[in-house]
């Protein structure tokens, strides 16, 4: 038989997979978006201070580099050295820092697609540049954020299987030892795709009406 | 306990034929990921519901799956209905399709950047179809499209280090197989992030002065997709 | 009494040099009209006195104050002096109450009452008391730089610079605005304003300036610009637009 067939036990194990990629997920999304604030905002800043040039530096560097590698050094990399790490925290650690530089992005367009006229309309009332960015400019630049926000959240769902390359044991590593249990590689993995296909696919089109709307 | 960058850089040589593989499969599952984005926006913009379901359906189904779901499907379950590929043709194949699906959406974007009005005017001009598309339609759409079409190459570059976990021979898996030799996982693994950076930096550097010199867009990068 | 003293304000905009060597005065209450053809500078001379442009060389002062880049000074004198934009620049995310209370409470620290007792006599004196609670996007153009108008004058400004209030406005629209900045200037504010309403100038101006390639080429009360133009540039400038 092409599909083969999966017990109850089999179904639990992809269940509780995907509730770690969820857990996964959500704290790296919460924590991405923490940094993602901070280093946006200091990107934003119009004045060359330093802080900037280091939220530039972190952003540029995340860009340019695969994130499954990024989970390969944070825990087998750091473990060759001679330490001792849990997977979980290198591989949230890894994907928060990941998440927070596309989120600090998003966070440095909206800002910087605010209009001019709002900065100086602010500081002609003699406004500080934090008070103008809290009351006047983050108001209206987080209605700006909101789809490419959701576009990353999509991003990092996706990413997180490779969390799997490490050990990690979330949705897809769960899915290979139901496999090597089974031997029903299409089931399994077909399976596996819906479920991420049935959590990002509503994203992403509330991402598009959002962004429709703007 | 001592690092030992010797270790990457003695075979440096290696891991750099290792990215000019990645770079090589990029470039095809470029080429070939463009013919079939051309395909598939043409099925997302067509009234047949046939042909814009299917086209649907492959778009949005490797839009929302994770790269690696897709690389995993196409080496653990093809072989089920007695396809086999190696794993070079599994992950090329993969790329191709996953490029693609990108691709349809973004030559989508690139064809309704082109407004109806921008098409009359160029026909109260006098000009015939062809003249209209050439100097019109064309140089619109292009300018819409290059600089995604930028960013889905930088994405499926760093991207396609999910390969090596099929065994499908890049950069990633010549990482891979030092380590096996070596031990020294954590030197080998940040040169090869390094070879990533810079290769990228390098195609973000190559992508601006085209989008600059040939398209006339200043535009800021954007950040890749995360495919 | 001096309350704004301009003194040989030079700029550049790049190789561009837009501001040659500007002096002018207002005396408190007065109300100035700086006109020219545009490029001129005038724009850019209001908006270095608000430091939204820096100078490359000379002093402003404002009521005795310098205006210089130390940036506690700064915003301590641009809560003192109100700026009306060409295109209003209201906050959109704001009601219009919230348009005119957030100086007073960000900058001044006023209390949510107090804030608000104020901004409604503000936007009374503005006619539009009734649209407190409006959001921006619901009112015309017109009724946007009146509450712009407000907002200002809410912070209890000691001088107001205006730059090219009703140009963007619909023709219809600009008389209204021009009303609430002649009753400004009948109450004693000190107004400089960006304008080629002559009309405005003729009746409401105590003085004209006006600005020809970067220069201050003429200046004096509208009864002599408008009667006997010293220079040429300026006659030809004034019979061009009236």
């Amino acid at each position: 038989m092409v599909f083969g067939k999966l017990s109850i036990a089999d179904i639990n194990y992809l269940w509780r997979g995907t509730l770690l990629t969820l857990r996964l997920c959500l704290t790296g999304i919460g924590l991405g978006l923490i940094l993602g604030a901070i280093f946006g905002i200091l990107r934003a800043n119009p004045r060359k201070t330093l802080t900037k040039m280091i939220a530039a530096a972190y952003i540029e560097f995340f860009r340019a580099v695969p994130l499954m590698l990024l989970f390969v050094v944070g825990y087998f990399g750091i473990i060759s050295l001679g330490y001792n790490v849990s997977r979980f925290g290198a591989v949230v650690a890894a994907i928060s820092l990941y998440t927070g530089a596309y989120i600090g992005q998003v966070v440095r367009t909206g800002i910087e697609s605010v209009g001019r006229g709002q900065w100086e309309a602010s500081v002609s009332l003699g406004m500080s540049y934090v008070d103008t960015l809290r009351y006047v400019i983050l108001p209206q630049a987080v209605k700006i954020m909101i789809p490419p926000a959701i576009g990353v959240v999509i991003g990092v769902v996706k990413g997180s299987s490779l969390a799997s390359v490490v050990g990690y044991v979330e949705l897809v590593l769960a899915g290979r030892h139901v496999i090597q249990r089974t031997y029903a590689p299409l089931l399994v993995m077909g399976t596996i795709a819906m479920i991420y296909f049935v959590i990002c696919y509503p994203l992403s089109i509330l991402s598009k009406n959002l962004e429709r709307k703007l | 306990m001592g690092l030992r960058w010797e270790v990457p850089l003695k075979n440096l040589p290696y891991l750099l034929g290792g990215a000019l593989l990645t770079l090589r499969l990029v470039g095809i599952s470029v080429v070939f990921g463009i013919f079939l984005g051309i395909v598939g926006a043409m099925g997302r913009t067509s009234k047949n519901k046939l042909f814009h379901g299917i086209a649907t359906a492959y778009v949005e189904l490797f839009r929302n799956t994770p790269f690696l779901v897709q690389i995993y499907f196409a080496y653990f379950a093809l072989p089920t209905f007695n396809i086999d590929l190696t794993p070079g043709q599994s992950a090329l194949f993969v790329m191709i399709l996953n490029t693609g699906a990108y691709m349809s959406e973004i030559i989508r974007a690139g064809i309704e950047a082109v407004h109806k009005s921008q098409v009359e005017s160029g026909y109260s001009l006098g000009m015939s179809y062809l003249q209209v598309f050439r100097y019109v339609m064309l140089p619109l759409a292009m300018k819409a499209i290059a600089p995604p079409l930028g960013n889905q190459i930088i994405s499926m570059t760093l991207s396609s280090c999910v390969i090596s976990q099929i065994s499908a021979e890049d950069l990633t898996f010549r990482a891979m197989m030092l380590e096996n030799r070596t031990f020294r996982s954590f030197e080998i693994y940040i040169v090869t992030i390094l070879i990533y950076f810079l290769l990228a930096e390098f195609l973000y550097l190559v992508i601006g002065y085209i989008n600059r010199k040939v398209f006339g867009i200043s535009a800021k990068q954007k950040l890749p997709t995360m495919i | 009494m001096l309350m704004l003293d301009v003194k040989d304000v030079h700029k550049h905009f790049g190789q561009l040099h837009v501001l040659k060597g500007i002096s002018l005065q207002l005396e408190r209450g007065e109300t100035g009209v700086l006109f020219g053809r545009s490029g001129s500078g005038k724009s850019t001379l209001l908006r270095c006195i608000n430091y939204l442009e820096s100078i490359d060389s000379g002093e402003i002062y404002v009521d005795s104050e310098l205006v210089t880049p130390d940036r506690a000074k700064l915003r301590k004198l641009r809560a003192n002096i109100g700026f009306v934009f060409q295109h209003f620049n209201l906050f959109p995310h704001l009601s219009i109450l919230g348009n005119v209370t957030l100086g007073l409470k960000v900058v001044k620290k006023t209390p949510e009452d107090e804030a608000r007792e104020i901004a409604l006599k503000a936007l009374e004196d503005v006619g539009l008391k009734e649209k407190a609670e409006n959001y921006p996007e619901e009112l015309s153009g017109g009724q946007q730089q009146r509450v712009a108008i407000a907002r200002s004058i809410a912070m209890n400004p000691k001088m107001i610079l205006f730059d090219e209030p009703t140009s963007a406005l619909d023709p219809e629209l600009i008389g209204e605005v021009l009303e609430v900045m002649k009753d400004l200037s009948q109450q004693g504010m000190t107004m400089l304003v960006v304008s080629h309403e002559m009309g405005f100038a003729r009746e409401t101006a105590d003085k004209m300036f006006f600005l020809h390639n970067g220069k201050l080429v003429e200046e004096g009360p509208p009864s002599e610009i408008f009667r006997k133009p010293k220079t040429e540039e300026c006659r030809r400038f004034i019979e061009a637009i009236l």
